[in-house]
């Protein structure tokens, strides 16, 4: 059949061959929207361009930014020593990218994303939106170096599943709709994005981890979460700044425009509000309470915040203040926050 | 020589037209014979039978562009050729990779040879084509009509292997839909 597409393709109008041939005469075509061959250090040849390189190289550790705290240690470092830690690939887990020509908002960006596939669709399937449910991001899988990695609700097929291999990551589908990867309005399937150099295998394998696992965050995930980070109100937040100062232990609240990385609120379970912040000590952290493990990539406190008193969650439970269903619910409230900010550019807003 | 005098040669019968055709064109057609067929003494066979149709078809024809008149009858000869090989498990080269590829864009067996048969299919690829700008439409035919190699588009194009791969992806994709649009099973 295949092959009778190549013999059809005899039909071609002849013009269209004519500039084809045109080109293969020439040996050379403008492909796409390539700037022009001549690069501005040209007029200086490539020695100035090489010495410029490594200025820009030796320069570059005083204009990079600090990293965080989370980063720094009490220990003084010698001159000889970088500022930050090596990254491995690893690392890229869990340091969100920056923000790239992305809309400042998360729910901006969805929303574009949105736009664009509904024009895509009307555009090439004549797809009709009044007639059709919406077509929405049904999951979020996170922004990578500028690229978005998304779920498209809409068109799958119950009875087709394409499971595939991408960089060596397996991904399982259960009908036909694939992950894609959006980026500056064009789509892209995972592999097209990975081979394109959009993603890196790192990515892939995060992407392929939380699909497979269903960790992928949903529009319902993302409110979730911005309200936890919102929470609690100004009344029991001023409540508990005073718990803590009586403890010498300054509270800062995240908010669901950057800072995402203060005291936490889990949510409130009765009379306790549990209360979640990280430490100083860079290693990776459980804590089991009530048969329910909590992990973060470094130390940790978790808190209950009881009747104008601050507990350990530990003592809150064994207190009897809060059950073990509501210290569940605490731990997978702290797993859907860790998520959220694995997945989104450093300067991007929640909706 | 230009192409109207090499073909006014064949109008005058004479035996210096093929030598002048070869001079204008035998690299150009042997290097598209060879990426469709493995064999390099294969690809020369098939020029030269090029020639022997040419000289058979010229007069009563008049092409005006020559090269891509006999570019038409070299794959054409080529990919009969190559049919023929196919049988005996020979050869390779661009072919059975291109093949492969365009095998995304279409599934029904039946269905198309149907509509091939009507020629509707031609007119399809057709009016997709006119659609696409003219640089993917370049690249299209690069490697679907001429078979050229990935490595020589992305050359020529100035751009990365991966770029190629990923416009021819993305451009079977979308005449997978067209077709599929004009009611042709995909």
């Amino acid at each position: 059949m295949t092959e009778r597409l190549i013999t059809a393709l005899d039909g071609v109008n002849d013009a269209y061959l004519a500039e084809c041939q045109a080109a293969r005469e020439q040996g050379n075509f403008a492909f796409g929207t390539r700037k022009p061959a001549s690069h501005f250090w040209e007029p200086f040849g490539y020695v100035a361009a090489i010495a410029v390189f490594l200025c820009f190289i030796v320069m570059l550790p005083g204009l990079l930014p600090r990293q965080p705290s989370g980063y720094e240690t009490t220990e003084t470092q010698s001159d000889t020593q970088p500022e930050t830690p090596p990254v491995t690939e690893s690392d890229t887990t869990t340091e969100p990218p920056e923000t790239t020509d992305l809309p400042s908002r998360l729910s901006d960006l969805l929303a574009l994303i949105e736009a664009d596939y509904l024009a895509y669709h009307v555009e090439q399937n004549g797809f009709d939106p009044t007639k059709n449910p919406p077509l929405t991001v049904s999951g979020f899988y996170g922004v990578f170096n500028g690229a978005v990695a998304v779920m498209m609700g809409g068109f799958a097929h119950a009875d087709v599943c394409l499971d595939g291999v991408v960089a060596d990551s397996v991904i399982h589908y259960g009908d036909s709709n694939t992950i894609q990867v959006w980026k500056a309005g064009v789509f892209y399937e995972l592999d097209e994005a990975y081979e394109g150099g959009l993603l890196t295998k790192n990515d892939v394998e995060l992407i392929a981890l939380w699909h497979n696992h269903n960790t992928f965050l949903t529009k319902e995930d993302i409110r979730r979460a911005t309200a936890l980070l919102i929470s609690p109100d100004a009344a029991t937040r001023r409540e508990i700044e005073e718990a803590f100062a009586r403890q010498n232990h300054p509270v800062t609240w995240p908010s669901a425009d950057t800072n995402w990385y203060g005291t936490r609120c889990y949510g409130q379970f009765g009379s306790v509000t549990v209360l979640f912040e990280a430490g100083m000590l860079t290693w990776i952290e459980t804590k089991t309470i009530a048969g329910v493990e909590f992990t973060y990539s470094s130390s940790f406190g978790l808190w209950g915040y009881y009747n104008g008193s601050l507990y350990t969650l530990q003592e809150a439970y064994d207190n009897g203040y809060i059950t073990k269903e509501q210290v569940a619910e605490a731990a997978a409230n702290h797993s859907l926050l860790q998520r959220l900010i694995y997945r989104i550019p450093r300067g991007m807003d929640l909706p | 020589m230009e192409d109207s005098a090499i073909v006014e040669l064949y109008w005058k019968r004479s035996e210096t037209a093929i030598r002048e055709t070869e001079t204008a064109y035998g690299r150009y057609c042997t290097a598209m014979a060879r990426n469709i067929l493995e064999s390099e003494q294969d690809a020369e066979e098939c020029v030269s039978d090029a020639y022997l149709k040419l000289w058979n078809n010229i007069p009563p024809d008049r092409p005006r562009n020559l090269g891509l008149y006999l570019s038409k009858i070299v794959r054409n000869l080529a990919l009969n050729r190559r049919k023929a090989e196919r049988a005996a498990k020979r050869g390779g080269g661009q072919y059975p990779t291109a093949l492969e590829e365009l095998s995304e864009a279409l599934a029904s067996v039946e269905r198309v040879e149907d509509i091939w048969a009507a020629g509707y299919l031609r007119e399809q690829i057709n009016r997709f084509l006119g659609t696409l700008p003219k640089d993917k439409r370049i690249l299209f035919l690069m490697r679907y009509w001429y078979m050229d190699s990935i490595e020589a588009i992305a050359k020529a194009g100035g751009i990365t292997q991966s770029k190629v791969k990923m416009t021819l992806l993305r451009l079977r994709r979308d005449l997978k839909a067209f077709l599929k649009k004009g009611g042709i099973e995909v």
